[in-house]
């Protein structure tokens, strides 16, 4: 059974007005959800590579070309992205 | 049932960016085989088609690049072969850095099967969109990095230029994992021949995931080899010269 994790990055993909509401709120778009904190910081650190990684761990598509392959780059690397 | 194929496109963004003929498709086709680049978007699929199967088996297990392409093109096959409806999923456009779509549609035809593609939406799609170009005033010109380079390829510098893979340029194998800043430098090297210094290029990723922003970093060309870049970073330039219209061309066309 995915996890709220999961869901939650479904429903915010399928509807566009509901991503922008999350940008705008995060903490209101996660309320309720039954997230963990490691989920919570993951998604408010709009952090793809750390998002990536639970996924990866919690989903059965494990494999090496995902994390190989497609890390990105963050808004950390190199300071904020402009 | 006589087998057939239909080769859709995932788009970049996890889930977001597939279209409402690829999600129909998905569903009902008789056998689902896909590769993405997220397990979201892997799980999603088999949610709507249960049957569905990865390929990524294919890959790893000390096969080159080119055996594993192979081996999905030939899973492809297997079932159209075995009289399936089959539904080839494949990250981004399937069409666009993506020789096992266009070779398993190629060898099915050459079988005598049905074989389409349907579009979908590539990272040039989203740079597009991301940094608000209009490449339909502009043009422009999009080259793999790597092919760039060896091929010596003239930017016509009134146009935009879009160079894909810069992170991974001279790299042909899965499993590198040295510095790309060497590439990236002769790159650099390479740019500085046809714009200034001080010309701006950005250093551009798409946003995978929805919670994410894509990665948008604008430096001045001379400075490209200090950014740091992966596997799917794309580097835009813009035009540095404007195009003049001929005036002669403009009299025949009658719009002088």
């Amino acid at each position: 059974m995915p996890s709220a994790f999961f869901r939650l990055l479904v429903e915010l993909a399928e509807d566009p007005l509901r991503a922008q509401a999350f940008q705008a709120n995060p903490e209101s778009a996660m309320a309720g959800r039954d997230l963990t904190e490691e989920e919570k910081q993951a998604l408010l650190s709009r952090d793809p590579a750390r998002i990536r990684v639970l996924l990866t761990e919690e989903l059965p598509d494990r494999n090496w070309l995902l994390l190989a392959w497609f890390g990105s780059l963050s808004a950390d690397d190199e300071g904020a992205a402009s | 049932m006589k087998g057939s194929l239909i080769v859709a496109g995932t788009g970049i963004k996890m889930v977001g960016h597939v279209t409402l003929e690829t999600r129909t498709l998905i569903e009902r086709s008789g056998k689902v085989l896909y590769l993405v680049s997220d397990p979201g978007t892997g799980t999603w699929i088999r949610q709507l088609n249960p049957g569905a199967e990865t390929l990524e088996s294919c890959f790893g297990d000390g096969r080159t690049r080119w055996e594993s392409f192979e081996r999905v093109i030939e899973r492809i096959l297997e079932e159209i072969r075995a009289g399936k409806q089959v539904c080839a999923v494949f990250y981004g456009h399937p069409g666009v850095f993506s020789y096992m779509a266009h070779e398993a549609i190629r060898r099915a035809r050459e079988e005598r099967y049905e074989a389409t593609m349907l579009p979908g939406i590539s990272a040039e799609d989203c740079l597009i969109a991301d940094l608000g170009v209009d490449t339909g005033v502009i043009g422009y010109h999009c080259l793999e990095a790597s092919y760039f380079l060896l091929h010596r390829r003239q930017p016509d510098t009134a146009s935009a230029l879009i160079l894909w893979q810069i992170g991974v340029i001279g790299q042909f194998h899965y499993d590198f994992v040295g510095s790309p800043a060497e590439g990236v430098k002769i790159l650099t090297s390479e740019l500085l021949k046809f714009y200034p210094p001080e010309h701006p290029v950005v250093v551009y990723e798409a946003a995978n995931f929805p919670a994410c922003d894509p990665y948008i970093r604008a430096t001045a060309l001379k400075d490209l080899p200090l950014c740091k870049v992966s596997r799917i970073t794309t580097l835009y330039v813009p035009p540095a010269k404007q195009s003049i219209p001929d005036p002669e061309v403009a009299r025949k066309l009658g719009i002088a």
